[in-house]
């Protein structure tokens, strides 16, 4: 028996939740986690996204950047760049804030069991692919090879420090870092993540890649590994467009024959390569 | 170093005919370099390339009053260094063991005079070049755009 559709009205009111603890991970960007007050549900798939609400400032999109095992509180990793993230970053424990969702198509996390997995994220985009790298380290075995691939711009915009330590600590995943630019005290990879893709092994025809980070590194990546022989269904790329109302109805987030908030943001590759070389759709 | 491992020290070489491997050993030879090691300078003279097989490689640039720039890093399975195959064969950029290295030096007079008369070896010896520096092309002009930044 399925849980009747909620009403409209009631897809549109955000439960109110409150901050247990905000983390600061580079000098522009935080992980808050919240819990709800009362009502309002922590479950959510690795790739889906939440509406947040700073109230009297504004609504965002922002994906789950939790652990998908964790019941009891949902993790935002939000970088300040406008008026509602910053809103929401300036949140401090206790504050309450509004969230609506999970929304939203998720990462083929089911497709990936038995298979090799290469997970590439450039940015902030890590935070929409930790759940997987989460949900994937707690279920090993279900997987074949596993390699995380990480680029971002200096070493003190690396988010999740914490745990990209304890990461690279395992010995059943492949992790690589790298950075754009690197200080005196950087002893990681200086360059593009794409570059990482010649040292890690992969069946490609037995890959499932899920990439995920500013569009233009999204394609460039995807073509390395179109060149490596992954087939485009096999990639799964996460597309940012402007959701507001989250369930499809108010078509702001339209792209082509898609609404990203429902049909989205994770997409395969052969749908999304089209729409990626069209300038403005 | 045998046919087989030269065959998959790189991916231009996986295609190589026997005899272009066996002309190709003749030049290659192991190479280790402790971390921190100087491989080459900046403005020495290209009488060698290699393949890195374990550990990383920085390409870098001395900078005086300050840690040198590296600008990038060269990992398993890649070219380092791409002008020996082009006169004036000078190397432009520092580079440096980051890690302790084991590389396959190829002696690039040998080469450059061997595969004259070896027009497959030639071909797939500039082939590897041109991928690698196609590749870090891109990479480089992708990183001028600094796409990570902050935008709202």
């Amino acid at each position: 028996m399925t849980a009747p559709a909620p009403s409209l009205l009631e897809a549109m009111l955000p439960a109110v939740f409150s901050v247990v603890a905000s983390t600061e991970e580079t000098a522009d960007t935080i992980t808050l986690r919240v819990q709800p007050q009362a009502s309002g549900t922590t479950a959510f798939g690795p790739g889906q996204f939440s509406m947040l609400y700073a109230f009297g400032v504004g609504e965002v999109p922002i994906s789950i950047s939790g652990d998908p095992g964790f019941a009891g509180f949902l993790e935002y990793t939000i970088r300040s760049v406008g008026a509602v993230t910053k809103a929401l970053s300036a949140l401090d424990q206790g504050d309450p804030l509004g969230v609506r969702g999970p929304y939203g198509v998720g990462w083929p996390i089911d497709g990936a069991s038995g298979r090799d997995l290469l997970i590439i994220a450039g940015g902030i985009g890590l935070a929409p692919l930790r759940p997987v790298v989460l949900h994937v380290l707690a279920n090993r075995s279900r997987f074949n090879s596993v390699s995380l691939l990480y680029g971002a711009r200096t070493p003190s915009d690396l988010l999740f420090n914490f745990q990209l330590h304890e990461w690279r600590s395992r010995f059943d995943v492949d992790f690589e870092v790298t950075v754009d630019r690197g200080d005196s005290a950087w002893m990681g990879d200086v360059g593009m993540v794409t570059q990482l893709l010649n040292r890690v092994s992969f069946e490609p025809d037995n890959t499932t890649a899920m990439v995920c980070g500013p569009e233009l590194m999204m394609r460039a990546t995807a073509r390395q590994l179109q060149a490596h022989g992954v087939a485009t269904r096999d990639i799964a790329v996460s597309l940012e467009r402007n959701m507001k109302c989250g369930i499809g109805m108010c078509g702001h987030c339209q792209l082509s024959t898609h609404l990203l908030c429902r049909d989205g943001p994770v997409v395969s590759y052969d749908v999304a390569e089209p729409w990626m070389e069209v300038a403005e759709l | 170093m045998n046919e087989l491992e030269l065959n998959q020290l790189h991916r231009s070489f996986t295609d190589l005919s026997e005899a272009s491997l066996d002309v190709l050993a003749e030049y290659a030879h192991p190479r280790h370099y402790e971390a921190g090691r100087v491989i080459f300078e900046g403005d020495g003279s290209a009488d060698e390339f290699y393949v890195v097989r374990s550990g990383t490689v920085t390409l870098e640039m001395p900078s005086p009053g300050r840690e040198p720039l590296v600008v990038e890093t060269i990992g398993p399975g890649e070219l380092l260094g791409v002008s020996w195959a082009f006169p004036p064969y000078r190397w432009n950029w520092r580079a440096r063991a980051q890690s302790d290295v084991e590389l396959v030096a190829f002696d690039a007079e040998r080469v450059r005079e061997g595969v004259r008369d070896d027009p497959v070896l030639r071909t797939a010896l500039l082939e590897a070049v041109a991928v690698e520096a196609v590749d870090r092309l891109h990479a480089t002009r992708m990183r001028l755009l600094d796409i990570y930044r902050a935008t709202p």
